[in-house]
């Protein structure tokens, strides 16, 4: 200290030394008489109740203090990240969402609704504020128009996971129904094939029966007149005789020995507008040709069939019904 | 440059306080800067502030006076 005033003095060590001495014996006999020692710029010296005192020159606080300017206490209401600052006040729509905060004598900020409807705040107005989601056509600050319009911003792509979200049901949904689609198929074709192939067994076993029946007792009707070529496989008492699967049945009207006899018998029957055909019978180890009318799926409709027959046949004991097939 | 006595002791104290260093005064007594941090002080039932850190200037007296 002694070299610091010596050197800002610009005096020797040793009367600076001197110097301070004085000033203290000078100090304290003033501080001994009840009187305050004050140092401008520095601060003040008293001496109470056996007690030497100190305080600070409000210049010096504030140097000291000056990291710390222009700080005061905070209330509480300002506490927080979250609260408004003066700056916040510039916005332009501050006097309709909060009117109260350009009082200067405000006070807190409204924390409840009750507080902030007291306020005088306009909440419709607030409902109503613009929403600028394109760039405004006039700024609302002080801003040197571009001699250009501001392009729009692009549209901003639909995120994948919201597009796959709506089209994965789509897909799912035509996956089953080509799925169905294609099943469905298959089976209607396998169901065809399944129901030919029975057909084409029942029809094999009906020819073997039917060899093996003509073995025993009768072989394939001849017909007695060409049949026509256009004619088609019906059942019926008139019309041309017609190559018919599985069991026929027809009305017997003549059994000769000779077939000669047989179709001379059919011609005239075939003459009547009747279909008549000629089939061989095995009968006590002779071989009869019968002269049969019309051919009938089953024997009730050949009966319903006799009244029709010319009356010379419809005498019972004339006729009888049997299967030529 | 100061001309007093009183001028060149208030530099001296004043360029170590600023420092944040102890300036001693011998006969007298010492100086120092005392860091007081921020802190919340109850201002009511329901409320508080909050005080700003300052430094604060600390004078011990010298123990013979």
């Amino acid at each position: 200290m002694i070299e610091f005033i010596a050197s800002h003095l610009g005096i020797p060590i040793s009367n600076a030394r001197i110097l301070f001495d004085q000033w203290l014996d000078s100090a304290m006999n003033t501080l001994s008489e009840g009187k305050p020692v004050t140092l401008d710029g520095f601060g003040t010296f008293t001496y109470e109740n056996n007690e030497l005192k100190f305080k600070a020159d409000a210049g010096l606080e504030l140097d000291v203090n000056r990291a710390y300017a222009g700080l005061e206490p905070l209330p509480e209401e300002k506490l927080g990240p979250a609260k408004l600052t003066e700056s916040d006040f510039d916005d332009p729509f501050m006097e309709i969402i909060a009117p109260k905060y350009l009082d200067p004598n405000r006070d807190a900020e409204p924390e409840s609704v009750e507080e902030v409807e007291a306020s005088g705040v306009d909440v419709q107005a607030i409902h109503e504020l613009p929403i600028f989601e394109t760039p405004l056509e006039e700024p609302l600050h002080d801003v040197t128009p571009f001699d250009e319009p501001t392009p729009a911003p692009a549209p901003k792509p639909i995120p994948l996971a919201s597009k796959s979200t709506n089209v994965i049901p789509w897909v799912v949904a035509a996956l089953i129904l080509a799925v169905v689609l294609v099943g469905g198929w298959y089976a209607v074709q396998w169901c065809g094939k399944t129901l030919e192939s029975e057909m084409a067994a029942s029809g094999t076993s009906e020819n073997v029966a039917a060899t093996s029946t003509a073995e025993e007792r009768r072989s394939e009707p001849v017909a007695a007149e060409p049949t026509s070529p256009i004619a088609k496989p019906e059942f019926g008492l008139r019309g041309a005789v017609n190559p018919l699967e599985g069991r026929v049945y027809s009305i017997v009207v003549h059994s000769l020995p000779t077939v000669a006899q047989s179709q001379a018998e059919c011609a005239k029957i075939v003459t009547l507008g009747l279909r008549c055909s000629v089939v061989p019978a095995e009968r006590n180890g002779a071989t009869t040709f019968r002269v049969g009318i019309g051919q009938f799926e089953s024997v009730e409709n050949a009966n319903r069939s006799v009244g029709e027959l010319p009356e010379r046949y419809q005498t019972p004991g004339n006729f009888f019904i049997t299967r030529i097939q | 440059m100061p001309s007093t006595i009183e001028d060149a002791i208030t530099a001296y104290v004043r360029e170590k306080l600023l420092k944040k260093e102890h300036a001693e005064l011998p006969g007298l007594g010492s100086f120092g800067v005392v860091h007081e941090r921020s802190e919340d002080v109850k201002t009511g039932k329901k409320s508080t502030s909050r005080k700003p850190p300052k430094d604060i200037i600390q004078f011990t007296p010298e123990a013979s006076i």
